[in-house]
Protein backbone atom coordinates (compact mmCIF):
# COMPACT_ATOMS: atom_id res chain seq x y z
CA UNK A 1 0.00 0.00 0.00
CA UNK A 2 1.64 3.02 -0.77
CA UNK A 3 1.87 5.91 2.20
CA UNK A 4 -1.17 7.99 3.03
CA UNK A 5 0.27 11.94 3.51
CA UNK A 6 -1.47 14.03 6.28
CA UNK A 7 -3.87 15.52 4.23
CA UNK A 8 -4.72 11.98 2.45
CA UNK A 9 -5.01 10.82 5.99
CA UNK A 10 -8.01 13.55 6.82
CA UNK A 11 -9.61 13.02 3.91
CA UNK A 12 -9.70 8.99 4.67
CA UNK A 13 -11.03 10.02 7.86
CA UNK A 14 -13.89 12.26 5.93
CA UNK A 15 -14.81 9.07 4.20
CA UNK A 16 -14.88 6.88 6.61
CA UNK A 17 -17.17 8.61 8.74
CA UNK A 18 -19.45 10.03 5.93
CA UNK A 19 -19.59 7.10 4.16
CA UNK A 20 -19.78 5.06 7.75
CA UNK A 21 -17.73 2.87 6.06
CA UNK A 22 -17.65 -0.80 7.81
CA UNK A 23 -14.59 -2.31 9.25
CA UNK A 24 -12.63 0.14 8.12
CA UNK A 25 -10.10 2.46 9.86
CA UNK A 26 -9.17 5.88 7.97
CA UNK A 27 -5.45 4.41 7.42
CA UNK A 28 -6.49 1.80 5.73
CA UNK A 29 -7.37 3.33 2.48
CA UNK A 30 -4.57 2.91 -0.16
CA UNK A 31 -4.35 6.73 -1.30
CA UNK A 32 -3.86 5.18 -5.25
CA UNK A 33 -6.48 2.35 -4.86
CA UNK A 34 -9.99 3.14 -6.64
CA UNK A 35 -12.62 4.85 -4.66
CA UNK A 36 -15.31 3.12 -6.94
CA UNK A 37 -16.14 -0.04 -9.20
CA UNK A 38 -13.61 -2.66 -8.05
CA UNK A 39 -11.26 -0.62 -5.25
CA UNK A 40 -13.40 0.17 -2.28
CA UNK A 41 -16.27 -0.31 -4.25
CA UNK A 42 -18.15 3.08 -3.53
CA UNK A 43 -21.51 4.35 -5.39
CA UNK A 44 -23.25 7.15 -7.19
CA UNK A 45 -24.83 7.54 -3.81
CA UNK A 46 -21.06 7.84 -2.17
CA UNK A 47 -20.09 10.17 -4.65
CA UNK A 48 -23.16 12.44 -3.63
CA UNK A 49 -22.02 11.89 0.56
CA UNK A 50 -18.82 13.39 -0.38
CA UNK A 51 -19.20 15.88 -2.20
CA UNK A 52 -21.42 17.47 0.95
CA UNK A 53 -18.94 16.28 3.22
CA UNK A 54 -16.38 18.01 1.33
CA UNK A 55 -18.23 21.12 0.82
CA UNK A 56 -19.31 21.46 4.52
CA UNK A 57 -15.71 20.48 5.71
CA UNK A 58 -13.16 22.29 3.13
CA UNK A 59 -15.90 24.87 1.20
CA UNK A 60 -15.19 23.29 -2.05
CA UNK A 61 -18.00 22.66 -4.44
CA UNK A 62 -17.84 19.90 -6.61
CA UNK A 63 -20.15 20.08 -9.16
CA UNK A 64 -21.02 16.36 -11.50
CA UNK A 65 -21.08 18.37 -14.68
CA UNK A 66 -17.50 19.85 -14.26
CA UNK A 67 -14.74 17.85 -16.29
CA UNK A 68 -12.39 17.53 -13.40
CA UNK A 69 -14.88 15.92 -11.30
CA UNK A 70 -14.55 12.38 -12.56
CA UNK A 71 -10.34 12.38 -12.19
CA UNK A 72 -10.90 13.94 -9.12
CA UNK A 73 -13.12 10.58 -7.62
CA UNK A 74 -10.89 8.94 -9.23
CA UNK A 75 -8.66 7.51 -6.03
CA UNK A 76 -8.27 9.21 -1.81
CA UNK A 77 -4.93 10.85 -3.78
CA UNK A 78 -6.56 12.64 -6.61
CA UNK A 79 -9.38 14.02 -4.36
CA UNK A 80 -7.62 15.64 -1.70
CA UNK A 81 -5.15 17.07 -4.42
CA UNK A 82 -8.26 18.49 -6.44
CA UNK A 83 -10.03 19.89 -2.70
CA UNK A 84 -6.47 21.47 -1.89
CA UNK A 85 -6.20 22.85 -5.52
CA UNK A 86 -9.26 24.52 -4.75
CA UNK A 87 -9.83 25.60 -1.51
CA UNK B 1 -72.10 -2.61 14.64
CA UNK B 2 -72.02 -6.01 14.56
CA UNK B 3 -68.64 -7.69 15.83
CA UNK B 4 -66.48 -9.22 12.92
CA UNK B 5 -64.18 -12.04 13.84
CA UNK B 6 -60.70 -12.52 11.90
CA UNK B 7 -58.63 -15.59 12.74
CA UNK B 8 -55.06 -16.56 11.52
CA UNK B 9 -52.07 -18.58 12.67
CA UNK B 10 -48.60 -17.60 13.72
CA UNK B 11 -46.48 -19.70 11.89
CA UNK B 12 -42.93 -17.72 13.25
CA UNK B 13 -41.68 -15.13 15.53
CA UNK B 14 -38.72 -12.81 15.82
CA UNK B 15 -37.99 -10.57 18.49
CA UNK B 16 -34.55 -7.94 18.90
CA UNK B 17 -34.17 -5.42 21.92
CA UNK B 18 -31.46 -4.22 24.29
CA UNK B 19 -31.47 -7.90 26.48
CA UNK B 20 -32.65 -10.08 23.81
CA UNK B 21 -31.35 -10.84 20.38
CA UNK B 22 -34.50 -13.61 19.56
CA UNK B 23 -38.36 -14.56 20.47
CA UNK B 24 -36.96 -17.08 23.00
CA UNK B 25 -34.65 -14.98 24.66
CA UNK B 26 -37.56 -12.68 25.09
CA UNK B 27 -39.89 -15.43 26.00
CA UNK B 28 -37.36 -16.56 28.98
CA UNK B 29 -37.76 -12.29 29.99
CA UNK B 30 -41.45 -12.61 29.76
CA UNK B 31 -40.98 -16.05 32.01
CA UNK B 32 -39.08 -14.09 35.15
CA UNK B 33 -35.50 -14.84 33.62
CA UNK B 34 -33.20 -11.98 35.08
CA UNK B 35 -31.64 -9.47 32.57
CA UNK B 36 -28.40 -10.35 30.77
CA UNK B 37 -25.34 -8.45 32.41
CA UNK B 38 -25.04 -6.86 29.01
CA UNK B 39 -26.41 -4.08 27.03
CA UNK B 40 -26.68 -4.92 23.65
CA UNK B 41 -25.92 -1.82 20.71
CA UNK B 42 -27.86 -2.92 17.67
CA UNK B 43 -28.37 -6.17 15.13
CA UNK B 44 -26.43 -5.97 12.03
CA UNK B 45 -28.48 -7.92 10.22
CA UNK B 46 -26.35 -9.46 7.41
CA UNK B 47 -28.94 -10.06 4.72
CA UNK B 48 -28.97 -6.50 4.07
CA UNK B 49 -26.04 -5.88 1.31
CA UNK B 50 -23.04 -4.61 2.87
CA UNK B 51 -23.40 -0.84 0.94
CA UNK B 52 -26.78 -0.76 1.85
CA UNK B 53 -25.90 -2.10 5.39
CA UNK B 54 -23.81 0.83 6.53
CA UNK B 55 -26.42 3.44 4.82
CA UNK B 56 -29.13 1.52 7.04
CA UNK B 57 -30.23 3.25 10.81
CA UNK B 58 -31.02 1.83 13.89
CA UNK B 59 -34.71 1.55 13.28
CA UNK B 60 -34.16 -0.09 9.38
CA UNK B 61 -31.65 -2.62 11.22
CA UNK B 62 -34.23 -3.31 13.76
CA UNK B 63 -37.04 -3.98 11.73
CA UNK B 64 -35.17 -6.59 8.66
CA UNK B 65 -32.94 -8.68 12.09
CA UNK B 66 -36.66 -9.14 13.73
CA UNK B 67 -38.44 -10.02 10.25
CA UNK B 68 -35.52 -12.41 8.70
CA UNK B 69 -35.94 -14.58 12.44
CA UNK B 70 -39.73 -14.39 12.43
CA UNK B 71 -39.09 -15.96 8.23
CA UNK B 72 -36.63 -18.34 9.45
CA UNK B 73 -38.61 -19.45 12.53
CA UNK B 74 -41.78 -19.80 10.61
CA UNK B 75 -39.29 -21.74 7.41
CA UNK B 76 -41.18 -19.90 4.49
CA UNK B 77 -39.01 -17.93 1.88
CA UNK B 78 -39.43 -14.12 2.43
CA UNK B 79 -40.52 -13.37 -0.99
CA UNK B 80 -43.77 -15.15 -0.33
CA UNK B 81 -44.92 -13.02 2.39
CA UNK B 82 -46.79 -9.65 1.93
CA UNK B 83 -45.15 -7.52 4.55
CA UNK B 84 -46.63 -4.80 7.40
CA UNK B 85 -43.94 -2.50 8.79
CA UNK B 86 -44.98 -0.44 11.51
CA UNK B 87 -43.42 2.11 13.66
CA UNK B 88 -44.95 4.50 16.41
CA UNK B 89 -42.20 7.26 16.08
CA UNK B 90 -40.14 6.34 12.89
CA UNK B 91 -36.58 7.67 12.93
CA UNK B 92 -36.51 10.67 15.33
CA UNK B 93 -32.57 10.99 15.01
CA UNK B 94 -33.20 11.89 11.22
CA UNK B 95 -36.37 13.97 11.75
CA UNK B 96 -33.67 15.74 14.62
CA UNK B 97 -31.08 16.08 11.67
CA UNK B 98 -33.12 16.94 8.68
CA UNK B 99 -34.75 20.16 11.41
CA UNK B 100 -31.22 21.32 12.33
CA UNK B 101 -29.84 21.34 8.95
CA UNK B 102 -32.44 23.22 7.31
CA UNK B 103 -32.39 25.81 9.94
CA UNK B 104 -28.88 25.86 9.13
CA UNK B 105 -26.30 28.02 7.32
CA UNK B 106 -25.53 25.34 4.80
CA UNK B 107 -28.80 23.30 4.05
CA UNK B 108 -27.82 20.52 1.95
CA UNK B 109 -28.66 17.11 3.07
CA UNK B 110 -27.30 14.11 3.04
CA UNK B 111 -28.78 12.07 0.35
CA UNK B 112 -28.88 8.98 2.30
CA UNK B 113 -30.64 10.75 5.39
CA UNK B 114 -32.98 12.09 3.11
CA UNK B 115 -33.33 9.23 1.63
CA UNK B 116 -33.81 7.16 4.90
CA UNK B 117 -36.34 9.48 6.63
CA UNK B 118 -39.26 8.05 4.96
CA UNK B 119 -41.71 6.30 6.84
CA UNK B 120 -41.50 3.86 5.04
CA UNK B 121 -37.53 2.93 5.10
CA UNK B 122 -36.98 -0.15 6.20
CA UNK B 123 -39.86 -1.94 4.18
CA UNK B 124 -38.14 -0.45 1.39
CA UNK B 125 -34.39 -2.20 2.62
CA UNK B 126 -36.25 -5.70 3.28
CA UNK B 127 -37.78 -5.40 -0.68
CA UNK B 128 -34.53 -4.54 -1.24
CA UNK B 129 -32.35 -7.06 0.41
CA UNK B 130 -35.18 -10.17 0.05
CA UNK B 131 -35.79 -9.20 -3.65
CA UNK B 132 -39.45 -9.71 -2.94
CA UNK B 133 -42.06 -8.40 -5.11
CA UNK B 134 -44.95 -8.41 -2.60
CA UNK B 135 -46.77 -5.46 -1.39
CA UNK B 136 -45.40 -3.45 1.42
CA UNK B 137 -47.21 -1.07 3.73
CA UNK B 138 -46.23 0.77 6.44
CA UNK B 139 -48.56 1.74 9.27
CA UNK B 140 -47.62 4.73 11.73
CA UNK B 141 -50.25 5.27 14.79
CA UNK B 142 -48.53 6.03 17.62
CA UNK B 143 -49.53 4.25 20.82
CA UNK B 144 -52.23 2.30 19.14
CA UNK B 145 -49.57 1.16 16.26
CA UNK B 146 -49.83 -2.15 17.24
CA UNK B 147 -54.00 -2.95 17.22
CA UNK B 148 -54.46 -0.90 13.86
CA UNK B 149 -51.42 -2.80 12.47
CA UNK B 150 -52.96 -6.23 13.68
CA UNK B 151 -56.41 -5.28 12.27
CA UNK B 152 -54.78 -4.36 8.89
CA UNK B 153 -52.58 -7.50 8.50
CA UNK B 154 -55.38 -9.57 9.60
CA UNK B 155 -58.33 -8.43 7.35
CA UNK B 156 -55.29 -8.78 4.27
CA UNK B 157 -54.64 -12.42 5.45
CA UNK B 158 -57.82 -12.93 4.90
CA UNK B 159 -59.50 -11.25 2.27
CA UNK B 160 -56.08 -11.59 0.02
CA UNK B 161 -55.96 -15.35 1.54
CA UNK B 162 -52.02 -14.62 1.82
CA UNK B 163 -49.24 -14.85 4.56
CA UNK B 164 -48.42 -11.80 6.30
CA UNK B 165 -45.17 -10.85 7.56
CA UNK B 166 -45.83 -8.03 10.28
CA UNK B 167 -42.70 -6.12 11.87
CA UNK B 168 -42.77 -3.84 14.94
CA UNK B 169 -40.21 -1.48 15.72
CA UNK B 170 -39.30 1.62 17.44
CA UNK B 171 -36.22 2.86 18.75
CA UNK B 172 -34.67 5.56 21.18
CA UNK B 173 -35.91 9.10 20.44
CA UNK B 174 -33.38 11.48 19.80
CA UNK B 175 -32.40 13.53 22.91
CA UNK B 176 -34.39 17.12 21.95
CA UNK B 177 -38.15 15.17 22.04
CA UNK B 178 -37.63 13.44 25.02
CA UNK B 179 -40.12 16.04 26.40
CA UNK B 180 -42.47 15.04 24.39
CA UNK B 181 -41.75 11.33 23.08
CA UNK B 182 -39.80 9.68 26.12
CA UNK B 183 -39.15 6.14 24.61
CA UNK B 184 -35.61 5.17 25.21
CA UNK B 185 -35.69 1.56 24.36
CA UNK B 186 -35.05 -0.75 21.97
CA UNK B 187 -37.22 -2.87 20.38
CA UNK B 188 -38.91 -4.95 17.15
CA UNK B 189 -41.10 -7.53 16.97
CA UNK B 190 -41.88 -9.73 13.80
CA UNK B 191 -45.00 -12.30 13.40
CA UNK B 192 -45.55 -14.67 10.12
CA UNK B 193 -49.08 -15.56 10.06
CA UNK B 194 -51.19 -17.63 7.88
CA UNK B 195 -54.40 -17.62 6.90
CA UNK B 196 -56.62 -19.70 9.75
CA UNK B 197 -57.58 -22.74 6.78
CA UNK B 198 -53.77 -23.07 5.78
CA UNK B 199 -52.16 -26.05 6.73
CA UNK B 200 -49.12 -24.97 8.95
CA UNK B 201 -48.30 -25.79 12.57
CA UNK B 202 -49.05 -23.07 15.16
CA UNK B 203 -51.49 -21.03 17.77
CA UNK B 204 -54.48 -19.89 16.02
CA UNK B 205 -55.41 -16.18 16.81
CA UNK B 206 -58.81 -14.64 16.99
CA UNK B 207 -59.32 -11.09 16.82
CA UNK B 208 -62.90 -9.23 17.38
CA UNK B 209 -63.52 -6.04 16.54
CA UNK B 210 -65.63 -4.49 19.28
CA UNK B 211 -67.94 -1.14 19.47
CA UNK B 212 -66.71 -0.22 22.63
CA UNK B 213 -64.27 3.05 24.22
CA UNK B 214 -61.67 1.42 25.26
CA UNK B 215 -58.23 3.51 26.20
CA UNK B 216 -55.97 1.76 28.12
CA UNK B 217 -53.40 -1.34 27.18
CA UNK B 218 -54.06 -4.15 29.52
CA UNK B 219 -51.65 -4.58 32.07
CA UNK B 220 -48.16 -7.01 31.81
CA UNK B 221 -48.23 -10.30 33.88
CA UNK B 222 -44.55 -9.85 33.62
CA UNK B 223 -42.94 -8.04 36.69
CA UNK B 224 -39.27 -7.17 35.14
CA UNK B 225 -39.28 -3.83 35.86
CA UNK B 226 -37.35 -3.33 32.16
CA UNK B 227 -40.24 -5.16 30.13
CA UNK B 228 -42.77 -2.73 31.77
CA UNK B 229 -41.16 0.12 31.15
CA UNK B 230 -40.31 -1.04 27.95
CA UNK B 231 -43.96 -2.18 27.21
CA UNK B 232 -44.73 1.92 28.76
CA UNK B 233 -42.40 3.72 26.52
CA UNK B 234 -41.78 2.32 23.25
CA UNK B 235 -45.23 1.93 21.01
CA UNK B 236 -44.34 -1.13 19.20
CA UNK B 237 -43.52 -2.99 22.09
CA UNK B 238 -46.88 -2.78 22.91
CA UNK B 239 -47.12 -6.05 21.06
CA UNK B 240 -45.86 -7.84 24.30
CA UNK B 241 -49.31 -7.81 25.43
CA UNK B 242 -49.97 -10.51 22.48
CA UNK B 243 -46.73 -12.32 23.31
CA UNK B 244 -47.76 -12.66 26.91
CA UNK B 245 -51.16 -14.01 25.32
CA UNK B 246 -49.04 -16.83 23.39
CA UNK B 247 -47.05 -17.64 26.14
CA UNK B 248 -50.33 -17.66 28.27
CA UNK B 249 -53.05 -18.30 26.17
CA UNK B 250 -56.05 -19.29 28.78
CA UNK B 251 -57.63 -15.31 28.78
CA UNK B 252 -58.62 -12.93 26.26
CA UNK B 253 -56.94 -9.12 25.56
CA UNK B 254 -58.59 -6.16 24.96
CA UNK B 255 -57.00 -3.45 23.35
CA UNK B 256 -57.73 0.30 22.35
CA UNK B 257 -58.33 0.45 18.74
CA UNK B 258 -59.81 3.91 17.74
CA UNK B 259 -62.37 6.21 19.68
CA UNK B 260 -65.28 3.90 20.33
CA UNK B 261 -63.70 0.79 19.20
CA UNK B 262 -61.61 -1.98 20.50
CA UNK B 263 -59.84 -5.19 19.61
CA UNK B 264 -60.12 -8.32 21.99
CA UNK B 265 -57.73 -11.46 21.30
CA UNK B 266 -57.71 -14.71 22.47
CA UNK B 267 -55.23 -17.39 21.04
CA UNK B 268 -55.40 -21.23 20.81
CA UNK B 269 -52.29 -23.34 21.14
Amino acid sequence: MATQTESELKMAQLLVDALNLEDMEAEEIDPEDQLFGDGLGLDSIDALEISLAISKEYGVQIKAEDEGTREAFKTLRSLTAFVEENK
Amino acid sequence: MQSKTLKCKIAGIGAWGSYFESWQALQALLNGASLPETKLKGPKPDIIPANERRRAPLPVKLAVASSWQATQDAGVEADTLTCVFASGLGDTDLTDYMCKTLASEHKALSPTKFHNSVHNAPAGYWTISTGTMKAANSVAGYENLVSLTLLEAMIQCETENTPMLLTFYDAPVAQILTPVLPNQETFAFSLVVFPHSADVEGPLLTANVEQQEHTTWPALQSKSDYLRRLYAANPAAKILSLAELLEQPKRDIVVPLSSGTALTFSCEK
